[in-house]
């Protein structure tokens, strides 16, 4: 029987769609699995790890030419690799008291005048009466000149338990070795460096302050021009866990936090003249550094930082303290032994609406190359930082941290170590902070802030900028959001540029070295005296392509924290160095000769 | 093409088999594939009904516990409002409404992430409405996040040109972002805008500041002044620009006035959503304030409204008291702490002060049990110690004063006003010169600007009969050093005896001289006892001993009810 093809031909038909379709189908499931693959092991790979990010606004950056963009420049965190293993511990226990949330410090200092720059990290301990078990210490890393550091707290007798805050250093004693003083929640520790060994004078130095103070920035200076360091010593507020259990500070939609400074009355500092022979005089009322409310007569200040600085230029050292939520202060030097407080006067007390801020870290630095001073203040979150500069030369200070792009950027962020330093060798001055909250679970209620924060770099562009500090965004591993805390710079690693460590509060500090590779020429300078009184206070001035740079020889900066002693002058593209001058504190004018860059000059007084 | 898959799979070969039977949920599978990738849910746990509207983000529930309970009640019903709302699936308007209203409790109460959430919410439903657009503007800008404060307020100003405040806010957020140019533009079109001028003239005068236009800045500053004196704060910011231009004199009397008020802004938007917060702790909170600025009438006022909020806060009650003691209401104070201590027994700081009050009154006996019963509750609470301690001095049982002193200052080492009359009621209960050289040691130690207690310890270094004590030369350097701080005669009168007990007889009248030169005419019972004295040191001889035990401050203070009326610390004032 013949077959009926108009009924087959529209099965042919179909036959043939249906290959065509399966043909298309198993394409489509090829490709369907293939993208559902690629974007599973895609998810996979950008899922964030388990830390916060801090979200920090950025500045509002107008287009910038390339010369107007920060250099590329990263920093590797080589915590590990250069062997520093200190975990802070703040002896929470839950109860959320004020001290928790503080951190403490870090110094780098050459103890063994081996010249490199070795570090300690300051630990705090448990606030209970039970003590932590094991005993935390303080921390000493010794330096093997390349960045690798090794522990030596024990043998250098740096193991001690203590609730510490910051620290200073200073040879007091002009031994030629370098000593160390530590604040803290209690009684404060002077240690006298013997040849590397370091041993607790305190009693007899009589400089231990009270067992009721809460001291935080110290400070090594000569503030009476006699060739020796006395000591200034900021304290915070009058605390006891009675007190601050009582006080019982809330966070609406979290309940008990850490408390805030207001709460508490403030304390005075105290000034120790250094009278020869391992003794020092309490001098803070007839020096004048007393400040009381003359209504209350109760004391006005809550120190957390100082910045030591001689910004008139009279030859006597004055002192800038940052004061957590009052007025801060501008102690000036009066050269007959007393300081007289004018930091309102001088515009440094409140920020530019008359407010006084929570200031945490403070440096000094005369960042436009010019005669203006500026001053760098790192505050409480939803504050911006301060940046106080005189003009032309002369107070009072007006705070142009908007001008100068500064400002609107650090507004989110909560900053405590801050410091000016040229990270990118080309002869300006650029800043860094370091920032972290107080409060763990503050996001839950703030989604504009995190626990852990991203440190922040701003590249100092120079006066053609309309924002001179640009927010640098590529920093490497300096992007990490971390509870920053102490910031502290120095070249760990001798390659002329500048390092930084940041401590934490109660988790493991972090040590970045600066990997930048931008062939700019350098040139450091470093004090064959040490930290004593004929140093400490000197002023450097480099002048190379007709442009003068100014260092202080100022350890003390930042929050709680000591830079290295030797300062440190990029120079762009300049290979030769016009000229170098340092004014000892003493006065003197010292010319030195500079044959070459990109080295280490060692100089001493009177050579 | 999905009919034929679906025709395909449907058909039956001749054995009657679905060969196909695999391609309809191979085809289900591919849709699926084909879908986007589900997205994540972030939210915070919310209201289940949240969830049914396409578009809306849950809102986080915040822990509300330490606010009032008038005000739990107030964000509970404002949250019952939006589902109710969202059940009856009410139009967008209005379901926009209770978010926006609930985001405005949020934000004054600082919950800042329900805040932004309903914020958000509110926008969607209603993007045109003004008011949630302008509220959640401010919120960015009181959270610090300008960039986004200056996008909102634009955002809002278009659908409301002709609200005036919004563009004062902007100007604020435009200067702290450096838009300098558009800031003073802002400033400008606003500054002849009735409630508005001052704080436009204010910003006029912060740029003119920061770019260094210092008679610009004082010009404007003036005139902001003139208009709205009570912005305390602007006082600052005039006394920078007049130091800039070394008119510092000036500038010393600005700084003097500052304060902490900023230049009003006539914004009833705003105005409402600050209305919102209430409840007790906004006034306790404002009578804290008023405290700080010693406005103690204000203080006053705001417990009081606080209080009729809430009646039974007897921390408060006490705080009030306070208050009303400090103006001149005493016998209400009493009135008042009374019913604080009845509604809390163990409330110290009310009793303590009920003490106070009636050791103010006379009535001794009713005091000390006030006294004791506080040091029953606590013992070691340092005022109560103190003003026992002064009680037992006035009865000369200087034994039991010493101990209560004793024990005020171990409780609290700054408490200044115990140490004279510990040092006093020591001496007169026999304490040897060792425990006067502790404690005056400590009082030096915590008080160095208190030149009192170096002048007695350099007494006592030079008149001890402890041989272990006696310091003739540190006393001189002593006295040395407070001369040089300041030379008045008491001070010459220790520095006198100091030369006189090393020998010095020479020096010591030659000092002795001036000291009684002063006093001579203002103060002749203090002139007879210096000018025998100098006799004794023209004869090169010291003092009897009973003189020289003759401290002339060691004797029980006067009462002082004042003092911790005002100044005695509470950890918790409500």
């Amino acid at each position: 029987m013949k077959q009926d093809n108009s009924s087959i031909q529209p099965y042919r038909g179909e036959a043939v769609i249906r290959t065509v379709f399966y043909r298309s189908l198993g394409v489509i499931l090829v490709i369907a699995l293939g993208g559902a693959g690629l974007w599973y092991l895609s998810r996979e790979a950008t899922k964030p790890e388990a830390i916060e990010e801090a979200v920090v606004s950025g500045p509002v950056i107008e287009t910038a030419t390339p010369l107007h963009t920060p250099p590329a420049v990263a920093f590797t965190d080589i915590t590990d690799e250069a062997g520093i293993d200190f975990v802070h511990v703040n002896g929470s226990r839950g109860e959320k008291l004020m001290p928790e949330a503080m951190g403490s410090g870090a110094a780098f200092l050459d103890y063994d005048n081996d010249a490199d720059q070795d570090l300690l990290l300051v630990n705090a301990t448990g606030l209970s009466e039970q003590p932590q078990q094991p005993a935390p210490t303080l921390a000493l890393y010794r330096n093997d000149g390349h960045g690798r550091f090794s522990n030596v707290t024990e043998e250098s007798g740096l193991a001690i338990t203590t609730y510490g805050m910051g620290v200073a250093v200073g040879d007091y004693d002009a031994d030629g070795w370098t000593d160390v003083y530590i604040t803290a929640l209690g009684e404060n520790i002077l240690l006298r460096n013997n040849a590397g060994q370091f041993v607790d004078v305190t009693a007899a130095a009589q400089v231990a302050g009270l067992a009721s103070d809460w001291s935080t920035a110290a400070t090594f200076i000569d503030y009476d021009n006699d060739q020796d360091l006395d000591l200034f010593v900021g304290n915070y507020v009058l605390w006891s866990r009675k007190i601050d259990l009582e006080i019982d500070f809330q966070l609406t939609g979290l309940g008990r936090a850490i408390g805030a400074p207001n709460h508490f009355t403030g304390t005075n500092n105290r000034l120790y003249r250094n009278e020869g022979n391992g003794l020092f005089s309490d001098v803070s009322h007839t020096a004048g550094i007393v400040v009381n409310d003359p209504v209350s007569g109760l004391p006005e200040g809550k120190a957390l930082a100082v910045a030591p600085v001689d910004y008139d230029g009279d030859g006597w050292i004055d002192l800038f303290v940052a004061n957590d939520t009052v007025r801060n202060f501008l102690f000036h030097n009066l050269g007959n032994g007393r300081f007289e407080e004018i930091g309102a006067l001088e515009g440094i007390a409140f920020d530019r609406n008359g407010k006084a801020t929570g200031a945490m870290g403070i440096d000094t630095a005369y960042f436009r190359n010019s005669d203006d001073l500026g001053i760098g203040i790192g505050n409480f979150a939803n504050e911006m930082n301060s940046l106080f500069v005189t003009a032309d030369g002369q107070a009072p200070f007006a705070d142009e941290a908007i001008l100068e792009g500064f400002g609107p950027a650090s507004r989110l962020a909560l900053t405590f170590g801050l410091f000016f330093f040229d990270y990118d060798l080309d002869g300006r001055l650029d800043l860094f902070q370091a920032n972290g909250h107080l409060e763990s679970e503050i996001n839950v209620v703030q989604p504009s802030q995190h626990y852990a924060q991203p440190a922040q770099l701003f590249w100092n562009c120079g006066d053609d900028c309309r924002n001179r500090f640009l927010h640098v965004e590529e920093t490497g591993a300096l992007a990490t959001p971390l509870v920053g805390r102490a910031a502290a710079y120095a070249d760990i690693d001798n390659d002329g540029d500048l390092d930084i460590v940041i401590t934490q509060v109660g988790r493991r500090a972090r040590l970045f070295r600066n990997d930048q590779q931008l062939g700019n020429h350098w040139l450091r300078v470093a004090f064959a005296d040490g930290p004593g009184a004929g140093v400490i206070g000197a002023r450097v001035e480099l002048t190379a392509g007709g442009i003068t740079q100014r260092r202080h020889v100022m350890p003390t900066r930042s929050y709680l924290s000591q830079v290295e002693l030797p300062v440190t002058f990029g120079l762009g593209r300049n290979a030769q160095v016009d000229r170098l001058s340092v004014t000892w504190p003493d006065g003197r004018v010292q010319e030195i000769p500079v044959k070459a860059v990109d080295r280490v000059i060692t100089v001493s007084r009177g050579h | 093409m999905s009919g034929t898959i679906f025709r395909t799979t449907a058909q039956h070969n001749a054995d009657g088999k679905n060969e196909k039977w695999f391609l309809t949920p191979l085809f289900l599978i591919l849709c699926l594939l084909a879908a986007p990738p589900l997205l994540a849910d972030d939210s915070v746990a919310a209201p289940p009904a949240d969830r049914d509207k396409p578009g809306l983000q849950a809102v986080p529930l915040p822990k509300t516990d330490n606010l009032d309970e008038e005000t739990r009640a107030r964000l509970e019903e404002a949250r019952a409002q939006v589902n109710a709302a969202l059940q009856e699936r009410a139009a967008a308007r209005e379901l926009a409404a209770t978010y926006g209203e609930l985001g405005a409790l949020y934000q004054v109460y600082a919950l800042h992430r329900s805040a932004e959430q309903c914020y958000a919410n509110a926008i969607a439903l209603d993007p045109d409405n003004f008011r949630w657009n302008y509220y959640a503007a401010y919120h960015a800008a009181s959270t610090g996040r300008m960039p986004l404060a200056v996008q909102r307020y634009r955002q809002a100003r278009a659908l409301k040109p002709a609200y005036k405040a919004l563009v004062v806010r902007l100007a604020d957020a435009l200067l702290d972002l450096n838009e300098l140019d558009s800031a003073r533009t802002a400033y400008e079109e606003v500054i002849s805008e009735t409630g508005l001028e001052a704080a436009a003239l204010y910003g006029l005068g912060q740029i003119a500041l920061l770019q260094r236009d210092y008679e610009t800045a004082i010009a404007h500053l003036t005139r902001a002044l003139e208009l709205d004196p009570a912005a305390t704060r602007i006082h600052y910011v005039l006394a920078q620009a007049l130091r800039a231009v070394q008119r510092t004199t000036e500038a010393r009397t600005q700084l003097a006035l500052r304060g902490d008020v900023l230049p009003a802004i006539r914004d009833p938007q705003i105005e409402s959503l600050m209305a919102m917060k209430s409840g007790a702790h906004v006034h306790f909170i404002r009578a804290m304030k008023a405290i700080n600025r010693h406005d103690h009438n204000a203080a006053r006022g705001h417990f009081a409204d606080g209080l009729a909020r809430e009646p039974d806060n007897a921390i408060a009650l006490v705080s009030y008291a306070r208050t009303l003691y400090l103006t001149g209401e005493a016998s209400e104070a009493r009135t008042i702490l009374e019913r604080a201590v009845t509604l809390k027994p163990d409330n110290v700081l009310g009793l303590f002060l009920l003490g106070i009050l009636a050791e103010e009154g006379g009535d001794t006996a009713r005091s000390t049990d006030y006294y004791q019963r506080v040091l029953k509750l606590e013992p070691a609470h340092a005022g109560a110690h103190y003003y026992l301690g002064n009680h037992y001095f006035r009865q000369q049982d200087t034994r039991q004063a010493a101990t209560h002193y004793r024990q005020a200052l171990a409780a609290d080492a700054r408490y200044s006003a115990a140490y004279i009359p510990y040092l006093g009621a020591l001496i007169h209960s026999g304490a040897s010169d060792g425990t006067l050289l502790e404690t005056l040691r400590d009082a030096s130690h915590y008080f160095p600007e208190q030149p009192i207690y170096r002048s007695l310890l350099a007494r006592l270094l030079a008149t001890s009969r402890d041989p272990q004590i006696y310091a003739p030369q540190d006393a001189l350097r002593l006295a040395e050093q407070l001369v040089e701080e300041q030379r008045i005669p008491p001070h010459l009168e220790v520095l006198a005896l100091a030369f006189a007990v090393n020998g010095r007889f020479a020096q010591a009248a030659t000092i002795l001289e001036e000291a009684l030169m002063r006093v001579a005419w203002s103060m002749p019972g203090v002139a007879t006892r210096l000018g025998a004295t100098l006799a004794a040191y023209q004869e090169e001889k010291l003092p009897a001993a009973e003189e020289l035990q003759d401290w002339p401050v060691i004797q029980p203070p006067a009462f002082d009810g004042q003092g911790p009326f005002r100044n005695y610390p509470a950890a918790r004032p409500y």
